[in-house]
């Protein structure tokens, strides 16, 4: 039987048989737009190398890209402990998301009005959709005006096609290379698929990739140079880690700053 | 037996069973009224997108009603809520709750009592710790309202019960605003609603009257600053989550600043 029977079994196959992985990482993050606006670190540096841009449509599917960790079928692997610490920039606080790449198609143009095709690749994991959020993360900045972009043909967690979700404005007129925009949705609780966003207001320059992920963690990162430190199992969120996943993080920034974080990320399997 | 027998039995469940229900998103909150008044998130985008407003009189009974977030009905297995992480970039408090019953579409811009007869709760049918809301749906202009909960029927079948009258928190009081009825001394919560009585009418406000069930006590969150909560061995223990429960978010903010709600949490089952 696959996963633990308890915090015993979890100490023996970890301690005693040594199923467990680590991964440390290093990024330095570019500059992000302002406070509370996420911020991708997928292309930051160092430690894992920058993720690069997904293709254009149908763009494709992540499988062991950014943080990750062997395939263990038929056993299971779970979020253990993850810890962070901003190791720069006194004053810099916020949140880290861990989460799961599933799917990237880049080069959408937010320079023109009208549908952008998207015609996303199937989701690999999490196949339902449900929990699956989608995000343009700018990698041309905009000028001169805020994109208004909505998410106007979309398959929700159970199937259905063709929904739309409600417009959003980008945070500048000149908003930052690697900042992050959540595309909100109708009253559904995933994406399976994107077929088509629809650009209402046009910048005069921006490109976005499309970003199908499915958040895995939180950690509230303290002022510069204090590590924050979160045991996941404690608080019973031993997020499943399946095999191919591609982790990456997102940074709520609590001040405009562009902080370097060091950490590491455990997982455990059964 | 339905139910957890050990902080291991609830580990098993969750790792060895995959007897989880991760959910995630986000809502906006959107120029709520004031620091220290409570918000309502039900009418708001993100994922899930905006809840529609109730019906009229007797109002919609919600089961896994879309805009909220809901889960598979379990047979014979018992749904709790055990962890989450929240995140509000302005800071403030966060109350979740199952949302029962709702009666759209009633003026508070004529004095008198207008007839709610709410329809029957599909939970908590005891009526203990029922609260009644007013959830604003059309902003009132001029002129601070006051209204009085002045025919309920309490936990013990009473009817016709009288609370005591509560003043909107501004004349220009914003939708979405969201403002507790006060109930008779003694009473512990409600089980129907006959009537409201605008005492002082507003100008142009029109509310829903909501019958909800509160699940967890205020989160308090700093801004930017995600808290991780422990909802096994921290307070309230492992609320359950019904079948047919119809998730939502209350969110009482330090100003008036429009901010935006993250969230991630776990539902077992066993």
């Amino acid at each position: 039987m696959a996963g633990f029977s308890g915090i015993a079994d979890l100490y023996t196959k970890m301690i005693d048989e040594g199923k467990r992985f680590e991964f440390p990482f290093l990024k330095t993050s570019t500059a992000v737009e302002a406070t509370g606006v996420p911020h991708s670190l997928w292309n930051a540096a160092t430690l894992p190398a920058a993720g690069g841009a997904p293709a254009g449509t149908p763009g494709a599917a992540y499988t062991n890209a950014g943080i990750s960790f062997n395939n263990t079928s038929t056993l299971t692997k779970h979020l253990i402990h993850m810890s962070a610490t901003i190791n720069s920039s006194a004053g810099s606080f916020g949140n880290l998301v861990l989460y799961d790449r599933l799917v990237g198609v880049g080069g959408i143009s937010l320079a023109s009005t009208g549908n952008k095709t998207v015609s996303s690749a199937a989701l690999t994991r999490y196949t339902s959709g449900m929990g699956v959020q989608a995000w343009l993360e700018v990698s041309t900045a905009t000028t001169v005006t805020a994109p208004v972009v909505t998410m106007n043909s979309y398959t929700d967690e159970d199937g259905n096609t063709g929904q739309t979700g409600t417009a959003v404005t980008f945070p500048a007129v000149a908003t930052n290379v690697d900042a992050m925009v959540q595309l909100p949705l109708g009253t559904d609780q995933g994406v399976r698929a994107v077929s088509t966003i629809n650009v209402g207001t046009a910048a005069t320059a921006g490109v976005a990739n499309l970003v199908l992920l499915y958040p895995l963690a939180w950690i509230p990162v303290s002022l510069g140079n204090l590590t924050s430190v979160l045991y996941v199992l404690n608080i019973l969120n031993p997020a499943r880690i399946y095999d191919g996943a591609s982790l990456g993080f997102i940074y709520y920034p609590g001040a405009a700053t562009s902080p370097v974080f060091i950490g590491n990320v455990e997982v455990a399997y059964g | 037996m339905a139910g957890f027998t050990s902080y291991d039995d609830l580990i098993s469940e969750i790792t060895a069973n995959d007897k989880i229900y991760p959910r995630n998103g986000f809502k906006f909150v959107t120029s709520p009224e004031a620091a220290g008044v409570w918000h309502s998130l039900w009418r708001e985008a993100g994922m899930p997108g905006a809840g529609a407003d109730p019906a009229t009189t007797p109002g919609t009974q919600y089961d896994d009603t879309a805009g909220g977030l809901f889960y598979p009905d379990q047979a014979s297995d018992i749904k709790r809520l055990v962890s989450g992480f929240f995140n509000l970039t302005q800071g403030g408090h966060l109350k979740i709750y199952d949302r029962l019953v709702g009666v759209g579409g009633i003026s508070v811009a004529s004095t008198g009592n207008k007839t709610i007869s709410s329809a029957a709760l599909p939970r908590y049918t005891d009526g203990i710790g029922v609260e009644a809301w007013l959830e604003f749906s059309t902003a009132s202009t001029a002129t601070i309202g006051s209204i009085t909960l002045n025919s309920y029927t309490d936990t013990d079948d009473n009817t016709g019960q009288t609370g005591t009258a509560v003043s909107m928190p501004a004349a220009a009081t914003n939708v979405n605003t969201m403002v507790q009825l006060p109930l008779a001394a003694g009473d512990v919560g409600l089980k129907a609603i006959s009537t409201i009585n605008v005492g002082t009418a507003t100008t142009g406000g029109v509310v829903n009257v909501v019958l909800l069930k509160p699940l967890t006590p205020m989160i308090p969150l700093p801004i930017n600053i995600g808290a991780l909560v422990d909802f096994v061995l921290g307070f309230p223990s492992e609320p359950q989550i019904f079948d047919g429960a119809t998730l939502a978010f209350a969110v009482n903010g330090v100003s008036a600043t429009t901010q935006r709600l993250d969230f991630l949490f776990n539902v077992a089952y066993g």
